[in-house]
């Protein structure tokens, strides 16, 4: 119960913070589930550093607070789905870069077959008849 | 590094404070790359700084997002106490053939539910007004009557031992169908673990 109430309050506090989560609850779980998918497609076959990766996921619509995506990015870290390697930037320290490992791509292309499935059926289910 | 950054990474750290110590450095050391990164694409004004920040989020809901898988989308953690509190309750009405085990167990399942962070609070309250609301009432009417009438009746055990009767099969009845749901995982919990 506590989590959840926890969710919960995020979830509004998302709402009050940047005003771009002005959708259901669903959505964002929905989001939340896709996220680290659309991670490993974004490293699928070039590293990427972690400003780059959130703000665009960001821009994408698909975070609405861009810190959050660094802990799902230790995660898919701790999870070898994606390896990590440091290269110096032209300005300021060096970067931690990204990319998919192979069980990463593994689990991408899983992936990619059941969302396929799944938005095909949502799809065919919730837009509007033509014959109604 | 902008000082709107130097206070937020300072928020980060004490928002972090719970977690890990490895999660916290990481964490720590992801958001200050954020900033560097920020501050490498263009020159910040005070306005730019701030939007990075509101972009970024608040300290809390990224700790939030590090703490341990929520647990709504993994396995529930162990419920043990709180099923005992239920299984007490589920068997008051039986065990008032021994009143005091059925006063003991009803005190110890009301305090488990009450004090259990599981439960919703509508449960708790229906579970203390049935178990202790419920039988005060009552009592404090059949002392009334037995005031009233003890005078004049010499069959008044027979009559009292009916309406405590009636009192128990009533706390059962009103306690099963209210929380039917709790009574149901019970039965789950217990069934699988015979398994």
């Amino acid at each position: 119960m506590y989590v959840m109430d926890i969710q919960y309050l995020a979830v509004q506090d998302t709402r009050l913070y940047t005003g771009l989560m002005a959708t259901p609850v669903e959505l964002t779980q929905l989001r939340r589930g896709v996220l680290q998918y659309c991670v490993l497609a974004l490293i699928e076959d070039r590293d990427r550093y972690g400003y780059d990766l959130v703000t665009e996921l960001s821009e994408a619509g698909l975070v609405a607070s861009e810190g959050t995506v660094y802990p799902l990015l230790r995660r898919l870290r701790r999870e070898n789905l994606v390896t990590t390697s440091w290269q110096e930037s032209s300005s300021g320290p060096p970067r931690r870069y990204y990319r998919a490992s192979t069980e990463g791509r593994r689990a991408l292309a899983e992936f990619r077959t059941a969302w396929s499935d799944f938005t095909n059926a949502v799809h065919n289910l919730v837009s509007p008849r033509k014959d109604a | 590094m902008h000082p709107a950054f130097s206070a937020y990474l300072a928020d980060l750290k004490n928002a972090a404070a719970a977690l890990p110590e490895s999660e916290r450095r990481d964490i720590v050391a992801d958001v200050t790359e954020h900033f560097a990164s920020a501050e490498a694409e263009r020159p910040l004004s005070d306005q730019l700084a701030r939007d990075v920040i509101e972009h970024l989020g608040s300290p809390d809901h990224i700790v939030a997002a590090a703490a341990p898988a929520p647990v709504a989308f993994s396995t529930p953690q162990s419920q043990t106490l709180e099923h005992l509190g239920i299984g007490c309750l589920a068997v008051v009405p039986m065990a008032m053939i021994l009143p005091p085990l059925g006063v003991l167990l009803g005190l110890v399942g009301v305090a488990i539910v009450v004090f259990s962070r599981w439960f919703p609070l509508k449960e708790k309250a229906i579970t203390a007004a049935v178990f202790l609301g419920l039988p005060s009432a009552v009592m404090a009417a059949g002392a009334m009557a037995w005031q009233n009438t003890t005078i004049v009746d010499g069959a008044q055990p027979s009559t009292s031992d009916e309406a405590s009767l009636f009192i128990v099969i009533a706390m059962a009845v009103v306690f099963l169908t209210l929380m039917w749901g709790q009574c149901w995982r019970l039965a789950r919990a217990l069934r699988s673990s015979a398994r």
